[in-house]
């Protein structure tokens, strides 16, 4: 059982003790008898009235009946609690993930080892929870030892862009409940829920790194253009280079002078036959920002056909999409015109538009408003202004999502299967003004992206790091599981959940063996890298006596040791009552 | 005083027993027997302090939602718990709902908003009540549903010792169909179409009659079946011209247990043409006509009361012409405020009898944004003032405010304001009134007199009943008529739903006016409470103004604007020249032809950092016009007449119409940022903002980030973004119901206003579990529990209150141990017996 004391101030009447102790150093007092007989004399104590204030120590019961009585008080006064056996409770521990934790992480045991060990007093068995503030990472440990959960903070990885902590702890102790007490490591000031003890480990620090990047096709080719930002009182200096994938330079090392809280732009080409480079300034305390990895940009081809009577629209759309090109063999988009009837469900993904046998069956112009539903291909378009003969007498399949209503009929809809949609208009487009509109072409652009997205076609992209790379529409398709080459290292992660490394890099992304997607991550969220507001501080949140005091019982022997107390100053004034010497 | 365990005072007659029969322990001694006595005591378990028996405050919930199952059981645990009562135990209730109301201090019949479940705040009142050094205990009966969450009370209830018991009233069993959400588009262009979706809750195969609304007008009805417990609802509707509007929901079932839970409404934003609201004292106001003609799409308001603050989402200039601040609702000014400040929004002021200091815009929510001040100074005043305040102390002034604090206590600050912008040669008279007048402070000069007057007024406390209204006229008028030479003015503040006794007052204020006296009124409530038309009338028939405070707290800058209005504010109506300045070249290409002179003018005095383009050519070279950047937005005064009295030649300026395009065009800015986007969407109580940015504002973001505003409701909130990739942001904030949220991004010196997004259905009907989830585990955290038998709360642990002695009984013990070996020892005896 764990023993504490309520009052540890308490304590301090053991100072009885060495009083006791002193006080038996003292000499007693002689006490003068009148005695008739000299025989007596024999019997009397040999100390006299004239002799030293001081002798020898003598442990007389009287002696040690007072020093028992003032330990028993010492006792009594502590108010030693016992807690109770079996007596749980948990604490809750949460790290920061943000990123500009990184150069404070070593601080964090030593920060939180007397916080811990002043809590693991408050109950006979402590669950330790240790989490990151970015709960879709897996918990770092759970358990009852509390050397373990200050070892799993060298698992902590803070390089997550800005979050709202305050929202992250709310939701963790929703899910741990309202009694777990929580502490969180953080280095910077915030509005955190009440009752949360708060440790900041930060200090200001100057920081210079990459704070983003364009590139631009030139007719000279390809070039980046990069922003270095400085954030310091002081001017500084630091050297770019820009090496290769393998690290070797590919030109020389240029020197950047940055004043205090400047922001620089530096350029340059992407050498041609070069499919990736990375520029890279001096490290500093904040890593994360010093590399800024590209790889040269390369979307994914989109190989289109247009079948015969097609509107003309159509194909000029097509041919304006970027990364595109007409294939009639095996194209991936098909432009369609079908005339009423059932659709025929052609291979693959399609638009497909009405195109009446005779322009007179389109009717006449439609005036009732065009209705949009809640869809992200539709999302902030408008549709006034729109002038068409329809809808037609197409009709959707029963499990096609309608895109647009006119006149409580189907205009346009979205129909088939995940990898060959079908984007439907049910409309005379080539006799309407649809060209004109920036909303149809606005929808069918993003049609053909789900297109293109949908591909499992190899692709190069910039990226940031633990940017979302999506998944659904289909380029994972038949993978349970996907392969993200990164740094040398392979890992395996489910199909459904991608999201590009968390260190800075280049990395690649295979289904079945087949690379896929060669990208480069580069830390984008300079919110991250700016650490004037940085500093060290504690927060003090639920007291640890509270649990103390639930979890414990006082000494049930209290009235006995008060007795005993008594009972001892009892035996030292008996034993005494002839002490001080006759003369 | 008392002891845990006196039985073990039964060792002092023993003790006593030993040292008699063993007189070698020389118990007689004095630091001996105090020794003993000192552990005798300590085993005892000494107690002080404290008082005999304790307190149980009851939170009664009064709101709407709690109201059926209430009435049937309410009385009866409230018997219950006076049953259980000791002889020294005392029983309190507490009344709550939007505002919570201790029963004893004001009326029993509980007549405070019923709107909202405002828990938190009553609970904190409940703890401003407790007499210190009593244990006490709070009990809530309620249904479980605040309407405001409870973090950070259990650290309250723990710091002040008391724990919070509950008892949750039974759920109405009757059939109840509502309104579970309506769903629109949060913006869309003008003239297009739109699409409304209502989804009604109730009993499976029930009929539900719906409509729903656009701006009052109806778009769509029918009736609805409920399948499986729901039915959804689509109406198609046509956004009409830029601006907002502002769409409603509401079904009327045959059989329905809670009526005020079928209703539900939505604003949306039309884009198109910048829109400026024109709120007007004048139907045809010459203004609108030239800013149509500048490509303006104009909203004329010439019913300010109907202003919400959603109108302002599609608005890029508001223009107050003429119009006074109380003909305002006070949310709409608080609105454009924000508005201006966080979401770039443009404001104008025009001058003349209802505008600026004269119109009561004096310490108005709008009154920091101008770029002028209106207060008039003391070496400007023509005509001093002797003012009479009459205030209700009647027993609906006790109810409690957000805060700490009474009702009472505003009002007081109010009237302790109007007494300190008076000036020193005014005259001042305060009454509080209940059945009949109490002289706070007699009519009197402002200036000797100032501390004592703001003493004597913020120590005003509430009494019971009603106020009397004829009595509160007939005692200032009986000094105020004695009064010569000054401007003499009354303002009555009462209760809107409670002001009684209206006697001969029609006589009487027509005695006034005829006197030229006025009388002013502000109404503590709403304008649909019971006595709201006759306090209209007062105000009316005494040539005075009207206000509707529903919001306690607004009380004292209302009673700041109506002094400033009738004491201080100055409306200069004589010809006046007219002298440009260079400022004018700041908005202009080219100069303007001014006019020579205006017919009158509002006095005010420039603002530091503000710019004069033209000021007045007499001894006051007041700004005529004034204007400034303020926060992301701009805000231009004209402070002579451009409308109605005095504004003759200023409608025959023949460069008018150039002047008022110009200055338009400057409060109008330049065109939204391109390369931007933001996209709002409301699920459920949360709102996520997606913020959209092209590369181009790399360099900008880099040097600042972007801001995303919103407005809170004590002041404006910033949120934190999450970075998705690059060029994208995305942050999520709670809807608070009945507060549309209003909100801005900023970047790079820019703003795009998002908002407003409303809670579609009023919180106060959404039964949230979590809420019950909340309460329970404040209550365990708090030492409390769940009260199924009422009585047992008497019987549960009172905390706090005495002093426990026996840790100083054993300090003493061990001392006097030490003390007494010392003596010992030294052979020392205090006793020779």
């Amino acid at each position: 059982m764990n023993l504490v004391f309520a009052n540890p101030a308490g304590l301090w009447a053991l100072l009885a003790v060495p009083a006791i102790v002193a006080i038996h150093f003292l000499r007693p007092a002689a006490r003068h008898r009148r005695v008739s007989t000299l025989f007596l004399l024999e019997h009397l104590d040999p100390g006299t009235a004239r002799a030293r204030r001081l002798r020898r120590l003598r442990m007389s019961a009287a002696f040690w009946c007072q020093l028992a009585a003032a330990l028993l008080l010492a006792w009594v006064l502590g108010e030693p609690l016992w807690v109770r056996p079996g007596t749980r409770q948990t604490v809750a521990v949460v790290l920061d993930a943000s990123a500009s934790l990184r150069p404070f992480r070593g601080r964090g045991a030593a920060a939180l080892r007397p916080v811990l060990a002043h809590w693991s007093q408050a109950a006979d068995r402590t669950q330790w929870i240790v989490r990151e503030s970015d709960l879709r990472r897996r918990t770092l440990y759970e358990g009852e030892s509390a050397e373990a959960a200050l070892a799993a903070l060298a698992r902590w990885q803070p390089n997550l862009g800005s979050h709202d902590l305050a929202a992250a702890v709310r939701e963790f102790q929703l899910a741990v409940g309202s009694a777990v007490p929580v502490v969180l490591v953080t280095d910077r000031r915030g509005d955190f829920p009440p009752g949360t003890a708060v440790l900041g480990l930060g200090e200001p620090l100057a920081n210079a790194g990459f704070a983003g990047v364009t590139m631009d096709e030139t007719p000279a080719g390809l070039r980046w253009r990069a922003l270095v930002q400085h954030r310091g009182p002081v001017a500084t200096r630091r050297s770019l280079r820009v090496l290769d994938s393998a690290g070797r330079d590919l030109s020389a090392p240029q020197v950047l002078e940055l004043g205090p809280d400047a922001l620089l732009a530096v350029e340059g080409a992407f050498p041609p036959g070069v499919d990736a480079l990375q520029l890279t300034l001096d490290a500093d305390a904040f890593d994360l920002d010093d590399r800024l990895p590209l790889v040269r940009p390369q979307p994914k081809r989109l190989r289109w056909a247009a079948g015969p009577g097609v509107p003309g629209i159509l194909t000029r759309f097509a041919a304006s999409l970027g990364a595109a090109e007409q294939a009639p063999g095996v194209p991936d988009l098909r432009l369609l015109a079908v005339q009423a009837g059932s659709l025929q469900e052609p291979a693959g993904s399609a638009v497909l538009a009405w195109q009446p046998v005779e322009d007179r069956a389109a009717g006449k112009v439609q005036r009732a408003p065009v209705l949009a539903e809640r869809h992200p291909l539709t999302d902030g378009l408008t549709w006034e202004g729109l002038l068409a003969g329809g809808p037609g007498p197409l009709t959707p399949a029963p499990s096609a999502t309608v895109l647009l209503w006119q006149d409580n009929r189907e205009l346009v809809w979205l129909e088939g299967a995940e990898n060959a949609r079908r984007l439907v208009f049910n409309l005379h487009v080539a006799r309407s003004n649809a060209g004109r509109l920036p909303a149809f072409v606005v929808l069918l652009h993003r049609f053909a992206e789900t297109v293109r997205g949908a591909l499992r076609a190899p692709w190069a992209e910039n990226m940031e790091t633990q940017q979302r790379i999506d998944t659904g529409t289909g380029w994972a398709r038949g993978a349970d599981a996907l392969a993200v080459v990164a740094g040398g290292e392979t890992v395996e992660t489910a199909a459904g959940v991608l999201r590009a490394p968390a260190e800075p890099g280049f990395f690649e992304v295979r289904v079945g063996g087949e690379s896929v997607l060669r990208a480069a991550a580069r830390f984008g969220d300079v919110r991250e890298s700016d650490f004037r507001e940085a500093e060290t501080f504690v927060v003090e949140g639920r007291s640890a006596a509270e649990a103390v005091r639930a979890a414990s019982q006082a000494d049930r022997w209290r009235p006995l040791w008060i007795l005993l107390a008594g009972g001892c100053l009892a035996g030292a004034w008996w034993s005494g009552r002839k002490q001080g010497g006759e003369s | 005083m008392s002891l845990v365990s006196p039985a073990w005072l039964l060792l002092l007659p023993l003790l006593a027993l030993a040292g008699w029969r063993w007189p070698g322990l020389r118990l007689r001694e004095p630091l001996r027997a105090l020794v003993l006595v000192a552990l005798v005591l300590a085993l005892a378990g000494l107690r002080i302090g404290g008082a005999a028996g304790g307190d149980v405050w009851v939170l009664v919930d009064q709101s709407a939602s709690a109201a059926v199952t209430r009435d049937r059981v309410g009385g009866e645990w409230e018997s219950l718990l006076a049953q259980g009562r000791g002889r020294e135990d005392r029983l309190h209730f507490v009344d709550f709902a939007a505002d919570p109301m201790r029963r004893e201090r004001g009326d029993p019949v509980f007549r405070g908003a019923r709107t909202s479940t405002r828990l938190a705040g009553a609970v904190r009142y409940t703890l401003t009540q407790l007499e210190p050094g009593r244990p006490a205990r709070m009990l809530v009966l309620s249904d479980g549903f605040s309407t405001e969450p409870l973090r950070g009370l259990d650290e309250m209830l723990r710091a002040h010792g008391v724990p919070l018991d509950y008892r949750l009233l039974p759920p109405d069993p009757r059939p109840d169909a509502r309104v579970e959400e309506l769903r629109v588009a949060s913006r869309v262009e003008a003239g297009a179409a739109v699409l409304v979706e209502l989804e009604i809750v109730a009993p499976a195969g029930m009929r539900v009659p719906w409509e729903v609304r656009r701006d009052g007008r109806s778009v769509g009805r029918g009736e609805a079946t409920s399948e499986r417990g729901r039915a959804v609802v689509r109406v198609a509707d046509r956004a009409p011209a830029a601006g907002t509007v502002h769409y409603e929901a509401v079904i009327s079932p045959a059989a329905d247990s809670i009526p005020d839970n079928n209703r539900a409404e939505a604003w949306l934003a039309v884009a198109g043409r910048r829109e400026v609201i024109m709120v007007t004292a004048f139907a045809a106001d010459p203004l609108a006509a030239v800013l149509e003609g500048s490509g303006w799409t104009v909203r004329t308001v010439t019913k300010p009361g109907e202003l919400a603050a959603g109108r302002l989402a599609g608005a890029r200039l508001v223009v107050l012409n003429n119009v006074t601040a109380a003909q305002c609702p006070a949310e709409f000014l608080h609105a454009v405020d924000f508005w201006v400040r966080e979401q770039g929004g443009a404001l104008l002021m025009a001058g003349g009898r209802s505008s600026f200091g004269a119109g009561g815009w004096f310490e108005s929510p709008v009154d920091a944004l101008l770029p002028v001040s209106m207060e008039l100074r003391t070496e400007h005043r023509r005509l001093a003032t002797a003012l009479a305040i009459s205030l209700d102390r009647s027993g609906s002034m006790a109810a409690g405010v957000p805060g700490g604090g009474a009702k009472i206590d505003l009002a007081n600050a109010g009237a302790a304001r109007a007494a300190e912008l008076l000036g020193n040669d005014d005259l001042l008279a305060v009454y509080a009134v209940d059945s009949e007048p109490h002289v706070v402070a007699p009519l009197a000069s402002v200036g000797p007199n100032r501390a004592t007057i703001d003493e004597t007024v913020r120590a005003i406390t509430s009494g019971g009943g009603g106020i009397y209204v004829y009595q509160a006229l007939n005692a200032a008028w009986a000094d105020l008529s004695k009064v010569r030479g000054a401007r003499r003015h009354v303002i009555l503040f009462a209760d809107a739903a409670d002001a009684e006794e209206p006697g001969d007052y029609v006589k009487l204020l027509a005695e006034m006016r005829e006197a030229r006296a006025t009388v002013t009124v502000i109404g503590l409530g709403s304008e649909q409470d019971s006595d709201a038309a006759f306090l209209k009338d007062v105000a009316e028939r005494g040539g005075g103004r009207i206000f509707f405070c529903n919001d306690a707290m607004e009380l004292p800058a209302v009673f700041a604007q109506e002094t400033v209005a009738v004491a201080r504010a100055m409306l200069v109506d004589e010809s006046t020249p007219v002298k440009p300045t260079a400022g004018w070249l700041e908005l202009a290409a080219r100069p303007l032809s001014w006019l020579d002179a205006v017919d009158g003018y509002n006095l005010t005095y420039l603002r530091e950092g503000a710019t004069a383009a033209a000021i007045s050519g007499d001894r006051y070279a007041a700004p005529l016009v004034a204007y400034w950047n303020r926060g992301a937005g701009r805000v231009a005064t004209v402070a002579f007449p451009m409308a109605g009295e005095f504004s003759k030649r200023s409608r025959e300026w023949p460069a008018a119409a150039e002047f008022v395009r110009t200055l338009s065009g400057w409060l109008g800015g330049g065109e939204a940022p391109s390369g931007m986007a933001v996209r709002t969407t409301r699920e459920g109580e949360s709102m996520t903002v997606d913020l959209l940015l092209d590369e181009d504002w790399a360099a900008r973001t880099a040097a600042e980030p972007p801001r995303l505003v919103v407005a809170g409701a004590q002041r404006s909130e910033n949120l934190a973004w999450e970075r998705l990739a690059p060029g994208q942001f995305r942050a999520t904030a709670p809807l608070v119901a009945g507060r549309p949220l209003l909100g801005a991004v900023q970047v790079g010196g820019k703003a795009l206003s998002f908002g407003p997004l409303a809670m579609p259905v009023q919180v106060e009907w959404q039964q949230d579990g979590a809420r019950r989830d909340e309460l329970r585990a404040l209550a365990a955290a708090s030492g409390g529990a769940e009260r199924v038998d009422l009585r047992d709360v008497w019987s549960a642990a009172q905390p706090g209150g005495e002093l426990d002695l026996t840790r100083w009984m054993l300090i003493a013990a061990a001392v006097l141990v030490v003390a007494e070996a010392l003596l010992t020892q030294l052979g020392v005896r205090l006793w020779r017996g």
